[in-house]
């Protein structure tokens, strides 16, 4: 990204929280509008400069500078994705249950199938399967701490 | 704040409890408890969303079973190891495993892409130990004088102390000092929502009914530091975390190292650690990050906290560990716990019918003494325990970065539910961990965002004591917020905190001066001095 | 399709008679464990109090218990959880009055008093006036007295808003309408109590369980109870120096509304159990927690009652949402 980018998005979402936390103000009165409000003045104040200068420096520049180091989007968007998923089944089919499907699809999905596929399923059954064990060892019978119930355990 | 007289308190007799306390350490069942509690803290504090408060408080309806010295003796085992352990995650995949070490990351991290995780994580072993022992040291010999200072600080010096917490993100961005107020500005912002402390009244809920509860601390740094790791590190498509390179002897010469040159350092940020840990209110993660900084403030050559100085993980470590006996300084002598732990431990102690207070030194003499001495015998024992748990820790280096990334969202999921089971704090953690991993890269400071979101609480319930006590003073608010001496100390301090970026600036200038100066002198000879 | 309705028929009748012969045991209750809501941190002293029940539930009833914490917002969020989960008798937990009715009355929580089946009261803890040993302050009458001369210049402590002791400020408030405290509040106990030992502030309406973690400190001028405290037996009530002021934070145990007849009572006995267990009075002693046991029918009337007061109060200050 180049650093006018950065600095622009940067700029912009400021103004954008602060629109969005601005709008929640309203009904807020007295001690309890205080803080907020002094907090979005700095925020905002902020995402104009940094917008302004992101849009300067873009002016400005002859040849666009990338700086930073290569990024795998596709891998990070990958992971992301299956996060959100298990975040959302968790409580629909319990915590065991969507660890265990995460962990062994994520593990398919990204691993390395240099070593061809059957390797891949392999390895993956198998750190599914221990860690989801250590997991309950630990948490429910030393700590007894609750994990999330849905459907499933 | 009006200094109360109190009258004067016959000293307990340490020198009665001395023996029988000794005798008790010896004991085969709390040598054991010492180990164990040591090891599963340890344990407990490097899984990232595990922290040392659930680790002690999970353990505690188990020293029901036991006599209270026992009990109280594997509580603080566990707290000592817990606070350790956060170290090693942060060190090994910058993932904070406890808030108290998210300082640690800063160049422990950057270590560790060297190839030098062991050097590391041997530094964050060392001087947590004697950050540790500082640290039992005052609450052996100074509890009481301290307790009674700490006493001092009302709302006004909390106010002022949260504030150059709060500055030091100007000396701590390291890239655009701008972008870092900002983020430290939302991390304020985020920490209002929910039920404001000063009228009840609830805000920022976005009409969703489980917002009241707000924001936890603990599941947003989970998001911010582990979870946007994870995409961080996924997006290098490394097959491995880091090159993991141990060679014999690192231990040694860390050691050396560490007694050779960081003294000063070490000391300074655990007299902070301590000092910190005694107030009530502030705890580990503020003191890591404020012993950070003035290390970095006062050294030599600070460009180089954050490529990867055994200094800076030094000065974080010592200063958490240090905070350990300073929140059991008020705690003990009047039942006024320092940290979120000590107050679990608090707690256990009441439950076990065990009054706080100056009597507990000599009504239950024996039980103090024991426990005390635990602690410098925990602190010990923690070196040999951590050294062989280092060794098992750093294999994760040789896990390819895939398993380990997996690994980090299901303990993050878990760990942050089990804080207050609710799926809120899950949400969080998403939430934060991509505002984490897209905020980096557009050059946010997550490390102030997460100041932003443990200060803001207090410095807002601060304000409305301030406010509440200006009612009773001729002189309103200016006259509550300047009068005592602690006040106007802590005043200074923020305003020098606040220059720094430019005194560091000038020091540049004049270094970049000097060295100008001696070329010029150099490349004519004609003009040097017989 | 007719021919096969004869089967299900067939068979409703065979369910039938085996019914009427062998009369339907009902599932024991309980047959697995109970969670327990907590709706305060580990370790605090809702949880120490739990515990120490727990021990003698044990004694009683096969199965056991399971701690889930869910602290936040003063307690909101722990006694929502118990007003909205499933009436089957296996989600109890333990609510605090007058927290419960302030929250439903000025912070529009999702529950009410009526929202719950109440088992039983466990403890009572009243609020007392406590300030420093070496204060000037001999009585409360005395600190009346110097705030009628110095108004606004004494300083009090209160752990708030919105709490046990808010309320007995504003009617204390209501009692004393020329005497100006100026108020101060405190997110919870130990900071009360720092403050009054810092000299902060020069009086606290305290609890007594928070007092008593300080109490070589403090000197107690006065308790807000109906009769004098067995913890603090040379402790005068309020009452007794002719101001009328009862103040104070009860526990009590609860299940969600609508839970069945049968499982109710058996919850009303185990506990009358306990809290009758003489091994419990004197663990709860030895732990400094307040005990009283009142049944699930006084704890409901007891509720009702403290609601239609605290709306007055709270309709006064302006504080009713």
């Amino acid at each position: 990204m180049r650093k006018s980018t950065t600095d622009l998005l940067c700029g912009l979402s400021f103004l954008g929280i602060s629109a969005l936390f601005g709008a929640q103000m309203m009904d807020l009165e007295g001690v309890t509008r205080v803080f907020p409000q002094a907090l979005l003045v700095v925020i905002a104040i902020g995402g104009l400069w940094f917008t302004g200068k992101g849009l300067y420096r873009r002016h400005m520049e002859s040849k666009p500078e990338c700086d930073h180091e290569p990024v795998a989007w596709k891998k990070v968007g990958l992971i992301a994705a299956m996060s959100l998923l298990y975040a959302l089944i968790v409580n629909v089919l319990g915590f065991f249950t969507s660890s265990s499907l995460f962990i062994l699809f994520t593990s398919l999905l990204m691993g390395d199938k240099s070593r061809g596929m059957g390797h891949l399923v392999k390895i993956s059954a198998t750190f599914t399967v221990v860690f989801c064990v250590l997991l309950w060892v630990s948490f429910v019978k030393l700590l007894s701490v609750p994990t999330p119930t849905g459907m499933f355990f | 704040m009006g200094a109360t007289a109190h009258p004067a308190l016959k000293e307990p007799h340490m020198t009665e409890f001395i023996i029988p306390s000794l005798l008790n350490l010896i004991d085969p069942l709390n040598i054991a408890l010492m180990v164990i509690g040591l090891a599963g803290g340890i344990i407990i504090g490097a899984l990232p969303g595990l922290s040392a408060t659930m680790g002690v408080a999970l353990m505690v309806p188990a020293t029901f079973a036991m006599d209270p010295s026992s009990g109280l003796v594997m509580l603080g085992a566990i707290y000592v190891g817990a606070i350790y352990g956060g170290s090693n995650s942060a060190v090994l995949i910058c993932t904070p495993g406890t808030p108290s070490a998210v300082a640690t990351t800063f160049d422990g991290w950057p270590l560790t892409q060297r190839g030098e995780a062991d050097t590391a994580l041997y530094t964050s072993l060392l001087s947590s130990a004697f950050g540790g022992i500082v640290g039992v040291f005052f609450l052996l010999f100074l509890a009481g004088a301290l307790a009674r200072f700490a006493l001092q600080f009302g709302g006004p010096e909390n106010f002022w102390l949260c504030l150059f917490g709060l500055s030091t993100i100007a000396v701590m961005s390291p890239g655009n000092m701008g972008k870092g107020i900002v983020s430290g500005a939302i991390g304020l912002l985020i920490s209002t929502i929910g039920i404001d402390p000063n009228a009840g009244v609830p805000r920022f809920t976005f009409g969703s009914y489980s917002l009241i509860q707000g924001i936890s601390v603990i599941p947003c740094m989970i998001g911010l530091f582990s979870f946007s790791q994870v995409l961080f590190l996924i997006g290098t498509d490394k097959t491995f975390v880091a090159d993991y390179n141990p060679r014999p002897g690192t231990f040694k010469r860390t050691a050396a190292y560490l007694a050779g040159r960081c003294k000063k350092i070490l000391l300074r940020s655990s007299l902070i650690g301590t000092w910190v840990g005694m107030l009530p209110g502030a705890g580990g993660e503020i003191a890591s990050i404020i012993a950070y900084n003035e290390s970095k403030r006062w050294a030599k050559n600070p460009s180089v906290y954050g490529t990867g100085c055994i200094e800076g993980v030094a000065s974080s470590e010592s200063a958490n560990n240090a905070v350990i006996g300073g929140s059991l300084i008020p705690m003990l002598t009047l039942g006024i716990p320092g940290s979120a732990v000590a107050a679990v431990i608090l707690g256990a102690l009441m439950a076990h019918g065990i009054q706080p207070g100056f009597k507990i030194f000599s009504a239950t003499g024996e039980l103090a003494y024991t426990f005390i001495f635990s602690q410098f015998a925990v602190n010990l024992l923690m070196i040999p325990i951590g050294f062989v748990l280092c060794r098992c820790m750093a294999k994760l280096l040789t896990l390819r970065l895939t398993f380990v990334a997996i690994g980090i969202v299901v303990l993050s999921y878990i760990g942050a539910y089990a804080i207050s089971n609710s799926l809120l704090d899950i949400w969080v953690v998403v939430v934060f961990g991509f505002v984490g991993f897209f905020g980096g890269k557009l050059g946010m400071d997550t490390g102030s965002m997460a100041l932003g979101v443990i200060l803001g609480p207090m410095i807002e319930e601060n304000l409305g004591k301030c406010l509440d006590l200006a009612h009773s003073v001729p002189g309103g608010l200016p006259s509550i917020m300047l009068d005592s001496g602690i006040s106007k100390v802590l005043v200074a301090a923020l305003a020098l905190s606040l220059a720094t970026p430019y005194l560091l600036h000038l020091k540049k200038l004049r270094a970049q001066e000097r060295s100008a100066r001696c070329r010029c002198a150099d490349e004519r000879p004609e003009n040097e001095n017989a | 399709m007719k021919f096969k309705a004869v089967f299900p028929c067939l068979f409703l009748a065979l369910a039938l008679i085996a019914a009427a012969a062998f009369p339907a045991t009902a599932a024991k209750y309980p047959d697995k464990p109970i969670n327990m809501v907590i709706a305060f941190t580990a370790g605090g002293s809702s949880d120490v109090q739990a515990r120490i029940m727990q021990k003698y539930w044990n004694k009683y009833v096969e199965e056991p218990w399971v701690f889930v914490y869910k602290p936040g917002a003063g307690g909101i969020i722990g006694f929502t959880e118990i007003a909205k989960a499933t009436p089957d008798g296996y989600t109890i937990g333990g609510l605090n009055v007058p927290h419960i009715v302030l929250q439903s009355l000025a912070q529009r929580a999702a529950f009410n008093a009526e929202s719950f089946d109440y088992i039983a009261q466990v403890v009572n803890d009243p609020q007392c006036v406590a300030v420093l040993k070496s204060s000037k302050y001999k009585s409360f009458q005395e600190i009346i007295d110097d705030a009628k001369v110095h108004p606004n210049k004494v300083k009090i402590g209160l752990v708030g808003p919105l709490s046990g002791h808010h309320l007995m400020f504003l009617e204390f408030n209501k009692l004393y309408p020329d005497v100006k405290l100026s108020r101060v509040f405190y997110k919870g106990a130990a900071d009360q109590n720092a403050a009054l030992l810092g000299g902060e502030v020069d009086l606290i309406f305290g609890n007594i369980n928070d007092v008593m973690r300080s109490i070589d400190e403090f000197r107690v001028l006065n308790v807000a109870g109906e009769k004098r405290n067995a913890f603090l037996p040379d402790v005068p009530t309020l009452r007794e120096q002719h101001i009328d002021i009862v103040s104070d934070i009860r526990r009590i145990f609860a299940a969600p509304k609508g839970l069945p007849a049968d499982k109710l009572a058996f919850l009303r006995e185990t506990f009358k159990k306990i809290c009758n267990d003489p091994g419990y009075v004197a663990d709860m002693k030895k732990a400094g927690q307040p005990a009283e046991y009142l049944d699930g029918d006084a704890t409901a009337a007891f509720i009702h009652s403290v609601e239609a007061r605290d709306k007055a109060l709270l309709k006064d200050a302006g504080l009713l949402k």
